[in-house]
């Protein structure tokens, strides 16, 4: 195979050599030579341009594009740059900036150079994020008026002037009603709240958060119930409709509050817990076709796709606050071939198992865990077998990649059936690092089409908030 | 007279793909390219006193970004830089043409050039770009040569080029 460029090797071939250092000294002295002149230099700029906004900006729209004549398209593991490190360095560099600007900036003052209508800016965008109104998205570093942000998908960040800042998650519907200021009317999203932006507020359904500095989430369900989860410092929750003082929230305090209604229920477990090393296992269960074996007081079984299960239980029983939320996953295989009681090491005890799958497109499923320990770290693992040998007509490897975001941790490929089922092997990242808001986000990519990305069992252990086995959520 | 902060900050979120480009061309890393655009935007922050106005800012962080590039290349023990230094100079001149551009323009019709591309095109800008993949995985995931993915990305270049000049001007036949 050869990997030279040819003598007679076009300008641009050179700039797509040589900014993937695969350039050797001849043909560096070569490239150096046609870079003297403006024309190529011109070019050569470029080409860096096209490349960074195609990583920043367009890498989405190509999400839907596969190879059309192409053979053994096997996708080995991705290096670690791929598109959630993109947002990573994004937001890093976001954050970076806010927190230099920590100190120099109240959030009584004015910047003077901004127009007098703007009070946030775009900080970041994920590369998959859509604004349901179908625009282009919004240009970093923008100033953003008062007025709403209809997010379809992906994230969105932006920094208000009092330094506040949110990360929207899509789908959401996000309104900035002033410079410290703003109501979420659907989805989720977390805030960070340096002491200089102290007071910033967020109302939501008849629910009035108002920030004392801190970090916080805040989701609002199909029923315009708003939960709040304090991650760091103290929040105050008022209700429109409520009935005396506002009701503090401090860091690991979780609440559902119902505004219409002006009720409001707090997570029993929030004041009773306290942080201690646990296991939790979770399987993944198929609804239709429900286990002989009753469910072992050590597992937390679903069999509802996609959804969020908060207060999942530890191996001894015990209730935790962890909290674990799917997405995407389209279908369940059956598992009514179980004819043994669960057991993590035996992965064909296991057998149903959900699945991400097109048949036009590759797909992606993801799951999250929430109310973690930020900063901590975590042994995290997931059973992906494929319980059968692959129909006859389709391909025989059921291969997927199986992959931690903005982590060290590298991605893992894995065929489901013969290293998931045959050989039962399990995916272990040991070393994951709960992000700022206490989460861990796992992607499930099937890159192909006509593939399945599978999820039968999950186990987690690490440093958790747990509460007594009397106490029940 | 000193730039505001506020400034700086809004003209590196502006140019943040530009100044990231740059870095990268020198560094031809993308985790090392992060770090030197991180540092570089806070030493922005710092020496805000010596930095005249808007205007000035792109040069200083260009010249800030290429001395840091070089010197992280120093760190890691790849000196000497493979583009010398007069190269340099004038690389720094034909990106200095368009400080002060929105990005916005040039991601519209790139947006426009890349979708009038064929998918095999898409597919492998996909790989190689947004997903991070080195050429030679580029090669392995679409099952040729990686000869062929880097005259391949070549010639993809070299059409977008084409096709953002035409759209620039107005010239845009769907």
């Amino acid at each position: 195979m050869t990997d030279r460029p040819s003598h007679d090797a076009d300008f641009a071939e050179l700039a797509a050599r040589y900014l993937d250092d695969r350039l050797d000294a001849p043909d560096l002295a070569v490239f150096s030579e046609l870079m003297r002149d403006p024309a190529n230099q011109a070019l050569f700029i470029e080409i860096c341009m096209q490349s960074r906004l195609i990583n920043e900006t367009l890498g989405v729209e190509l999400e839907d594009e596969r190879p059309v004549h192409t053979k053994n398209q096997t996708i080995d593991r991705r290096p670690k740059y791929v598109l959630p490190a993109a947002l990573a360095a994004a937001v890093a560099l976001a954050l970076t900036l806010w927190l230099v600007l920590f100190g120099l900036q109240t959030a009584e003052d004015e910047p003077s150079h901004t127009s007098t209508s703007a009070v946030a800016m775009l900080t970041d965008l994920s590369p998959d994020a859509k604004f349901a109104d179908g625009r282009h998205p919004l240009q970093l570093g923008g100033d953003l008026p008062p007025g709403s942000i209809r997010l379809a998908a992906g994230r969105a960040q932006i920094m208000f002037t009092s330094s506040a800042v949110v990360d929207l998650v899509g789908p959401c519907e996000f309104e900035m009603t002033g410079a410290n200021q703003g109501v979420l009317h659907s989805g989720e999203m977390d805030a960070y709240v340096p002491r200089e932006a102290r007071g910033f507020t967020v109302v939501s359904h008849g629910v009035m958060v108002r920030d004392l500095g801190t970090r916080f989430h805040l989701r609002v369900d199909e029923s315009d119930v708003t939960r709040v989860n304090v991650v760091e410092g103290v929040v105050e929750v008022s209700l429109q409709h409520g009935q005396g003082r506002p009701i503090t929230l401090h860091a690991g305090d979780m609440g559902r509050f119902d505004g219409p209604a002006g009720t409001y229920a707090l997570d029993p477990l929030a004041a009773r817990t306290r942080i201690t090393t646990a296991t939790v296992r979770v399987d993944f269960a198929d609804p239709e076709t429900p286990s002989p074996h009753a469910a072992e007081a050590s597992w937390n079984v679903i069999d509802q796709l996609n959804g969020v299960i908060d207060n999942l239980a530890d191996t001894e029983g015990r209730p935790t606050t962890l909290s674990l939320s799917t997405s995407d996953f389209t279908g369940s295989r059956a598992n009514q071939q179980r004819d043994q009681p669960i057991d993590w090491a035996d992965p064909q005890s296991l057998i149903g198992v959900w699945y991400s799958f097109s048949k036009h497109r590759p797909t992606q499923a993801s799951l999250e865990l929430s109310n973690l320990i930020p900063g901590e770290r975590y042994e995290v693992s997931i059973v992906t077998a494929r319980s059968w040998p692959a129909e006859q007509g389709y391909p025989q490897a059921r291969q997927a990649i199986y992959r931690p975001d903005g982590q060290s941790d590298e991605a893992v490929t894995l065929d489901a059936y013969q290293q998931g089922w045959v050989q039962g092997r399990a995916v272990t990242w040991s070393d994951l690092v709960a992000d700022p808001m206490g989460r861990l986000t796992i992607q499930l990519q099937s890159p192909q089409v006509h593939r399945s990305a599978y999820l039968n069992a999950l186990q987690i252990i690490g440093p958790m908030r747990v509460g007594d086995r009397e106490t029940q959520p | 007279m000193a730039i505001e902060h506020n400034t700086i900050m809004r003209v590196l979120m502006r140019d943040r793909a530009k100044l990231f480009a740059y870095i990268w061309s020198i560094v031809r890393d993308v985790h090392l390219a992060e770090d030197v655009l991180q540092e570089v935007s806070l030493l922005a922050l710092d020496k805000s006193a010596t930095i005249d106005s808007e205007q000035a800012l792109p040069a200083w962080l260009r010249t800030t970004a290429r001395f840091r590039s070089l010197r992280t290349l120093e760190n890691n023990h790849r000196l000497p830089a493979p583009l010398d230094d007069r190269l340099l100079d004038q690389l720094d001149e034909q990106w200095g043409k368009s400080d002060g551009d929105s990005p916005g323009d040039l991601i519209d019709a790139l947006r426009h050039c890349v979708a009038k591309l064929t998918p095999r095109a898409r597919w492998m800008l996909r790989l190689r770009y947004a997903d991070g993949m080195s050429g030679v995985d580029v090669a392995n995931a679409s099952g040729i040569q990686p000869d062929s993915v880097y005259k391949s990305l070549g010639r993809i270049h070299r059409t977008l080029a084409d096709c953002i000049r035409r759209y620039d001007r107005g010239v845009v036949h769907d």
